[in-house]
């Protein structure tokens, strides 16, 4: 008898286990500098500085602007001569304020150091401006089926024996700012080293948090190009930058890989762009 | 000439045989037999037989079956097995004899007493440590999910056995990860079989005679994968009886027919199973509201059928074929975030067996089959759609001999042959009107041959070792590009059909033994190095069961698994009570993982150049208690571990923790049989939560949003646990005809146990404004169900 209610006694002790309410509980994070800068031959170099903000923060018109740096001190060195860089504001980019040089300008082959000071820290990289590759020809072909819409194409040699490393970026005439880079901007020459190379180019999204539906070109627009070489660490930056884009909110996406930076004690990019200018108008 | 030649040698050879044969008959003839359960007619494996006064003994096999070379002449035979009457029966052999033996039920003795396939004190004295075995009556009385007893999700409940929870039907054994489970269904291996996202078990229990788990050394019988066993016989029909049973639920329905197909020479099962989810709809629709109602989005349905036909050709040679099938098709949308899902899964597998008994110590089994899993995913995620094939084919021979030699020693030895097509991926895509094409094709070939000894080396000790080598190729067709030190493009190769690409040989030892202390209480210790040619990669964070399987290449290593077990086995109380405590370190040799996960093949290059490569280890202490007699039965289990990885490319190289490290894993089962119509079980799980990797921080780059991760799966999800109960009832009893009525209920406190976490990121960098909301899915709220269970005979 007693066994039977031991038993069942047991048994109900199973049923009043308790319920817990899920939370997260996050660690508190260090902000870090983060730079978004480059340099072209015939160029004064141009740096964005923020700060990196913690994940779960909402950030809205004030707290945003808290996270861009105003207060470094950001200086360029060619190895023999240093420059300490102005705060200029300029609105086309974020944040609306940019380090510019005004006597350093950049030029083929040779390295360039940025060192930006900030709160005690030294945030370093180096970069180095390739030499441009030029493009024989680049034209706008419709989409097929389209009847205003295409793409534009390139056709370039990429130089034999030597590992490249592209980049282009499309600005079209009285809608963009700036230069936007375009939808896969990246590219090496695994595939096609040292061969006669066509592609085509795929208009950019100006921000991942508003994407836009076209990838296309229209007929009208007057698109500039810039056609740039840049060094490895330049192209792992910006290839890992992308794929971080592309997946980030995707589920089926793995977060093994991380967006590569060339900064030490910092995050982001300084970029060497060896680069070509080019224009086409879409007919 | 020489053709008739030799059929001359054959011809000869066969009659010297057939005249030896007719010689030793003379003087002793075989007695074959079965021994069944009166009321059922389910086999009794392992029941003493011994022959009076010749004291002559064996046990019947997993079938009932036993043989037994007997001289002429008078004698007794006596048949016992616990919890059953003992019978004995006088025979007068003058020919070979098939005699059928039924035993009756005690009752009287003890009440809803659970008859185990392994003998009483099997926790102490048996060799294999890490081997479990179960029992089609074992099986019946697991708590059930949904009305139905699960094996699988049994096994889980098993210390050093852990699931990921809902979601994946994998099954992580002592730190190994799902693709390293060797699951054979009769013989034939399934690659990943699930239903319904592990919700449902992979096959109705009413189709399987025992399931053994081995997670310890691994026999050298066994080969292809280095963390566990999952060795699953089918039921063989009863050859003079027909009988049926089935249940119906609200969610699903089977039905099995067990018949004689000519009386006392065969008997065929099959059985088929499907399910609806209308039930499972209007149900949730009761208890959950819209919004967070999962099951609103979902459209689900799958089905599976088995076929087992055995064939005694003579009475030492019988036939087998078999197969198993199902298809899994699901569907989901989440109009809120735009995302999209179809998924379908299909598994079949069959064989051809044959078995010969050449006398009483030598078995041999020739065995042909194939085994084929496939899974499909279309998906849709805002203006990502991609489409994803991916599967496994193989065919395999196999010739396995079990002999039994002096002393009590046994020794099985044998070789196999399997041919793997896989194709990991097929993945076309449109990403924003840009569109993917990657197709990746592997055709390989896996020898080996193996020997394993059992051997009782002392009154005390006994042992168990066995060695397996294995021959792996990876041949063509295939085609791929070889690049310099720099990484430019030096070649690329094609390799026609069968041409030799890549090789490997291994080879596998095992050692067990057991030192017996008392007949209560025992030391047991292994070790063992094994190989795996055929891998499980994961693709993305999610737990979805889209992982895919890849095979060595010159580009992946075959991986290497060495194993060490310790552990004291201790039986109380007369063994009413196992218990054990173990030990167990594992070193995990070329882990693979994608560096950047499977979409990442915009720029065609082929899956194996994504492929990383990376060590692993894994340790932990085992408790486990089990309660085998009475009315109150069950068993409780804790597992203290960790699993962890170190790869170059992957957080800097530093170790972290594996995705499925769950540090603590407890589970507590329970069957209490309040009286002969009243039957219930009880169900708790507990687990710490899943890894994953967070951002951490968030930064700008050319105005768009980037995110700064912390040391890879250093967020721990939230605690896994979950409580389920049933109740069993027994319905009338009426001639021909047997039921009972199951109500279950699944997470009975309903807590919602996230399934994954994921990040949507909303605003515009120009309008200074930016949020993130975590979202967390949770996938089985409570879920109760009714099932009638039926039997007609």
């Amino acid at each position: 008898m007693t066994m039977k209610y031991l038993n069942l006694l047991a048994f109900s002790i199973i049923l009043l286990s308790s319920c817990v309410e899920p939370n997260f509980e996050v660690e508190d994070y260090q902000s870090q500098i983060v730079i978004d800068g480059w340099i072209e031959q015939g160029k004064y170099p141009q740096i964005l500085l923020t700060l990196s903000a913690p994940y779960f923060s909402e950030i809205d018109s004030v707290s945003l602007r808290n996270y861009s740096l105003t207060r470094a001190k950001v200086s360029v060195s060619n190895g023999e001569t240093t420059e300490v860089l102005t705060l200029k504001p300029n609105d086309a980019y974020f944040p609306p304020y940019m380090y510019v040089g005004t006597s350093l300008k950049g030029e083929v082959g040779k390295s360039y150091t940025l060192t930006v000071e900030y709160a005690g820290v030294k945030a370093i990289a180096t970069t180095t401006i390739p030499e441009p590759v030029s493009i024989d020809s680049l034209w706008f072909a419709l989409d097929q089926g389209k009847d205003s819409l295409g793409y534009i194409w390139i056709q370039f040699t990429d130089k034999p024996s030597r590992k490249n490393y592209y980049r282009t970026l499309t600005q079209i005439r009285n809608t963009d700012s700036k230069y936007i880079p375009n939808y896969f901007p990246n590219w090496n020459d695994d595939y096609f080293d040292g061969q006669k190379v066509e592609i085509s180019l795929f208009k950019g999204n100006k921000t991942s948090t508003n994407k836009t539906d076209q990838v296309y070109y229209q007929v009208g627009d007057t698109i500039s190009l810039k056609f740039t070489a840049i060094d490895k660490a330049s192209y792992d930056f910006w290839n890992s930058f992308q794929k971080e884009i592309l997946n980030s909110g995707n589920p089926f996406a793995s977060t093994n890989a991380r967006v590569q930076t060339n900064v030490t004690n910092g995050l982001g990019i300084w970029c060497g762009y060896g680069s070509s200018y080019y224009q086409v108008i879409a007919r | 000439m020489k053709s008739e030649f030799l059929h001359r040698i054959f011809v000869l050879f066969f009659l010297v045989t057939l005249g030896i044969g007719m010689l030793h008959s003379q003087n002793s003839y075989l007695l074959t037999g079965k021994v069944l359960d009166a009321a059922t007619r389910e086999p009794l494996m392992n029941a003493a037989i011994l022959v009076t006064p010749l004291q002559i003994g064996t046990i019947s096999d997993a079938s009932g079956k036993f043989e037994l070379q007997l001289p002429k002449g008078q004698m007794e035979l006596q048949v016992s097995f616990l919890g059953y009457k003992a019978v004995k029966e006088n025979i007068n052999l003058t020919k070979n004899l098939s005699i059928t033996i039924l035993l009756q039920p005690n009752v009287v003795e003890m009440e809803g007493v659970t008859i185990s396939s392994e003998k009483p004190d099997q926790n102490v004295t048996s060799i294999q440590s890490g081997t479990v075995q179960l029992d089609a009556k074992e099986i019946a009385q697991l708590p059930t999910l949904m009305g139905e007893p699960d094996l699988i999700n049994s096994f889980r409940t098993l210390p050093g056995v852990q699931g990921v929870g809902e979601g994946n039907p994998g099954l992580y054994v002592r730190g190994g990860d799902a693709g390293q489970n060797l699951m054979l269904l009769d013989q034939m291996p399934l690659y990943n079989p699930s239903h319904l996202l592990g919700f449902f078990p992979v096959f109705s229990t009413d189709i399987i005679q025992n399931a053994k788990l081995i997670k310890g050394a691994i026999p050298a019988n066994y080969g292809g994968k280095t963390s566990s066993v999952m060795d699953i016989s089918m039921k063989e029909g009863d050859f003079y009886r027909f009988s049926g049973n089935g249940s119906v639920g609200i969610l699903s329905s089977d039905l099995t027919i067990e018949t004689p197909t000519q009386k006392g020479k065969g008997s065929l099962v099959i059985s088929g199973r499907r399910t609806y989810l209308e039930g499972i709809k209007s149900l949730s629709d009761l208890i959950i509201s819209d919004s967070k109602n999962f099951f609103n989005q979902t459209n689900y349905y799958f089905y599976d059928a088995s076929l087992k036909w055995v064939y005694v050709l003579t009475p030492k040679t019988r036939l087998t074929i078999a197969t198993f099938g199902g298809q899994d098709k699901y569907s989901l949308t989440d109009g809120e975030f735009e995302v999209t899902n179809q998924m379908d899964w299909i598994n079949w597998v069959g064989s051809v067996g044959i078995k010969h008994t050449f006398n009483e110590n030598l078995t041999a089994n020739f065995t042909s089959g194939f085994s084929q899993y496939q899974f499909g995913i279309d998906a849709g995620f805002e203006a990502y759609q991609f489409h994803l094939f991916s599967g496994v084919r193989d065919y395999y021979h196999r010739l396995d001999f079990t002999q039994k030699l002096n002393h009590g020693m046994l020794l099985k030895y044998g070789a196999s042959f399997t041919r793997h097509q896989l194709t990991p991926s097929k993945v076309t895509g449109e990403v924003e009107e840009v569109s993917i094409n990657n197709i990746n094709r592997y055709y390989s070939n896996e020898g080996s041959i193996y020997f394993q000894g059992d051997v009782k080396a002392s009154e005390n000790l006994s042992l168990s070792a066995g060695i397996r080598p294995t021959y792996y190729q990876h041949v063509g067709p295939y085609s791929h590009y070889t690049r310099d030190a720099s990484g430019l493009l030096t070649d690329s190769l094609t390799y026609a059909e069968n041409e030799l690409i890549e090789d490997f040989f291994s080879l596998d030892p095992n050692l067990s033994c057991v030192y017996l202390l008392n007949p209560q209480a025992s030391v047991k210790a292994s070790a063992s190095l094994s190989h795996q040619f055929i891998h499980l990669a994961s693709v993305g964070t999610v737990s979805l069961p889209t992982d895919i399987w890849m095979p060595s290449t010159q580009f992946i290593k075959p991986q290497k698994v060495g194993l060490a077990t310790v552990g004291y086995f201790r039986n109380f109380l007369d063994n009413q009570f196992e218990t054990s405590f173990e030990l167990y370190y594992k070193y995990l040799d070329n882990q693979i993982d994608f560096l950047n996960g499977l979409l990442d093949n915009f720029d065609n290059t082929k899956i194996e150049q994504n492929i990383v490569h990376g060590v692993g280890q894994a340790f932990g202490a085992e408790i486990f208690i089990k309660k085998q007699y009475g009315p109150l039965t069950g068993w409780m289990s804790y597992t203290l571990s960790r699993t962890l990885r170190k790869f170059d490319n992957i957080n800097n190289g530093y170790w972290y923790p594996a995705k499925y490290d769950r540090v603590h894993d407890f589970s507590v089962t329970m069957n209490y049989q309040l009286n002969d119509r009243w039957n219930l079980s009880a169900l708790w799980v507990y687990a710490t939560g899943n890894a994953m990797t967070l951002p951490a921080g968030r930064y700008i780059i050319q105005g768009n949003v980037v995110n700064d991760y912390t040391d890879v799966n250093s967020f721990r999800m939230p605690a896994y646990h979950r409580l389920d109960l049933s109740a069993t009832r027994q319905l009338k009893k009426k001639e021909h005809w047997e039921s009972d009525l199951v109500l279950s209920v699944y997470n009975v406190y309903n807590r919602a146990n996230p399934y994954f976490i994921y990040f949507r990121v909303k605003g515009d960098i120009d309008h200074y404004y930016l949020s993130v909301n975590p979202r967390q899915i949770s996938l089985f709220p409570i879920l109760p169900a009714i099932t009638l269970n039926f039997k007609f005979y």
